[in-house]
């Protein structure tokens, strides 16, 4: 076993793909925190279903189509984050449509484009095992950008994501950093593409800080289990999907899920003796 | 006030309805006060004063929740989390307070001490509630306002049959059974205090 690994991180696209799990982790289990508590996973679904919108334009055009989706992406995500802050009837309408238009954009650019197009499935379902530098550049920067803002902010994100009243009431620029924090969610969600891929995205946003807040009760230990979480992750499937030969994003998402569903069956097990003394007394 | 909305705010201290919704959010009693703490220059709270501290833990104090400082508030009963946001408002320093049915969701014997607390509070600070309860208020309250599209101010603490018309715009009855605190009825002869 300890062979065997030593073997597999031998390999510098091994090594490369485990950095860009780790840096993906830290970036993804603050930001699915916040993703998780404002309750706006659809946005987040949106945001990066509308990058494939980005991609398209990028294999059309002819430049990078990581720069495609960041780009799609960000406008987007600002486009989706206004209409939700701005209309609250219908909102969630609205943002289905955005993400629809993104998707229908991507596939007719692409389907205009000329030429094979290998790496346009590693989109959808994502290709870690292929990150190449400027891939893991992005990521580190992104990774740092979300520590910073999380960091900096974390006073207000807390506040607003509690009670958005009273931080308006409050006169505190809510308005700025709620823009902030999902055109963050923006370009976590681009970063998490290579990993996971579009399709697989929000799971890897919410699962991990849905299953610390299964056991925590506290917005930074949240964030600081779902990093790990997201890490432990990202690594076992990572290493389980080269050895059984199987898609790395796929690999990753279902562990996830199957360990966040086997907590919430066992702690509604553990849960039912509790609320029932409680009612009664 | 006569100015915009947003330069009268510091003043006034809101306590919202509880929600069922809000019961899920992993927080403590200690981080909702501390909200109150934060000013419109995002820049000035990386972490809390000595000066906040020592305003939440007074805050905390005046509404008997210093003990449950570090309890979830998922953990709280309705009057308890009602205490937490009469305190979270303390702490912003307001010239009114200003509630929202504080007593909409809790059992009478809880709205009673919620209203003991008001009635300390109000030594120090001007309260305004709103309820739809037009049949209970409190002994505690000193003057009433109805609101039904317009404003008609009482200057006195009593509901009168004329005011709950003018509330209602139809006519009512007052409804009372057991042993009411007390009951207003037959104010013959009586202005109306409009």
């Amino acid at each position: 076993m300890i062979s065997y690994l030593s073997t597999l991180f031998s390999y510098a696209f091994m090594r490369s793909a485990l950095l860009a799990g780790l840096l993906v982790s830290v970036a993804c289990g603050m930001v699915g925190t916040l993703v998780v508590l404002n309750r706006i996973v659809f946005i987040s679904g949106g945001i990066a279903h509308a990058a494939y919108g980005g991609v398209g334009l990028a294999y059309y055009f002819g430049f990078d189509p990581t720069l495609g989706a960041v780009l799609f992406s960000v406008i987007s995500s600002l486009a989706m984050g206004w209409v939700h802050r701005k209309s609250h009837a219908r909102s969630d309408t609205i943002i289905g449509v955005m993400w629809a238009i993104g998707m229908a954009v991507g596939i007719i650019f692409i389907s205009l484009s000329p030429g094979y197009k290998a790496d346009l499935m590693s989109y959808l379902f994502g290709s870690i095992l292929a990150v190449s530098n400027l891939d893991l550049a992005l990521m580190l920067a992104i990774a740092l950008i979300a520590l910073v803002f999380i960091l900096f902010f974390y006073r207000t994100l807390l506040a607003m994501s509690f009670d958005e009243s009273f931080t308006t009431v409050r006169n505190l620029p809510i308005t700025a950093i709620y823009l902030g924090m999902i055109t963050l969610i923006g370009l976590t969600v681009v970063i998490s593409m290579r990993v996971v891929g579009l399709i697989m995205v929000i799971a890897l946003l919410t699962i991990p800080p849905a299953l610390a807040n299964l056991f925590l009760k506290n917005m930074k230990q949240i964030m600081l289990a779902s990093v790990a979480i997201s890490v432990f992750f990202t690594t076992v499937g990572l290493i389980l999907s080269y050895a059984l030969n199987l898609p790395s994003g796929a690999v990753i998402i279902l562990l996830m899920a199957t360990a966040y569903v086997l907590a919430l069956v066992g702690q509604s097990l553990l849960r039912r003796p509790v609320s029932q003394a409680r009612g009664q007394g | 006030m006569g100015n915009k909305p947003e330069l009268g705010r510091h003043l006034i201290g809101y306590v919202p309805q509880i929600q069922a919704e809000d019961r899920s959010f992993p927080i403590n009693v200690w981080d909702v006060v501390s909200m109150g703490r934060l000013k419109p220059d995002l820049f000035a709270h990386l972490r809390l004063s000595d000066t906040d501290r020592a305003s939440i833990e007074t805050a905390l104090r005046q509404t008997d929740m210093l003990d449950l400082a570090r309890r979830s508030i998922n953990e709280l009963s309705g009057g308890q989390r009602q205490r937490v946001y009469i305190a979270r408002a303390l702490v912003t320093q307001p010239q009114v307070l200003l509630l929202d049915e504080p007593t909409a969701s809790v059992d009478s014997q809880t709205s009673g001490r919620l209203y003991e607390l008001l009635a300390k509070l109000n030594k120090q600070i001007a309260i305004l509630l709103i309820s739809h309860d037009l049949t209970a208020i409190s002994t505690y309250v000193k003057t009433i306002g109805c609101v039904n599209r317009r404003l008609v101010y009482h200057r006195e603490k009593t509901v009168t049959p004329e005011m709950l018309v003018s509330g209602y715009e139809c006519p009512v009855d007052l409804i009372a059974h057991g042993l009411p605190h007390r009951v207003f009825s037959d104010h013959e002869g009586d202005e109306t205090h409009d």
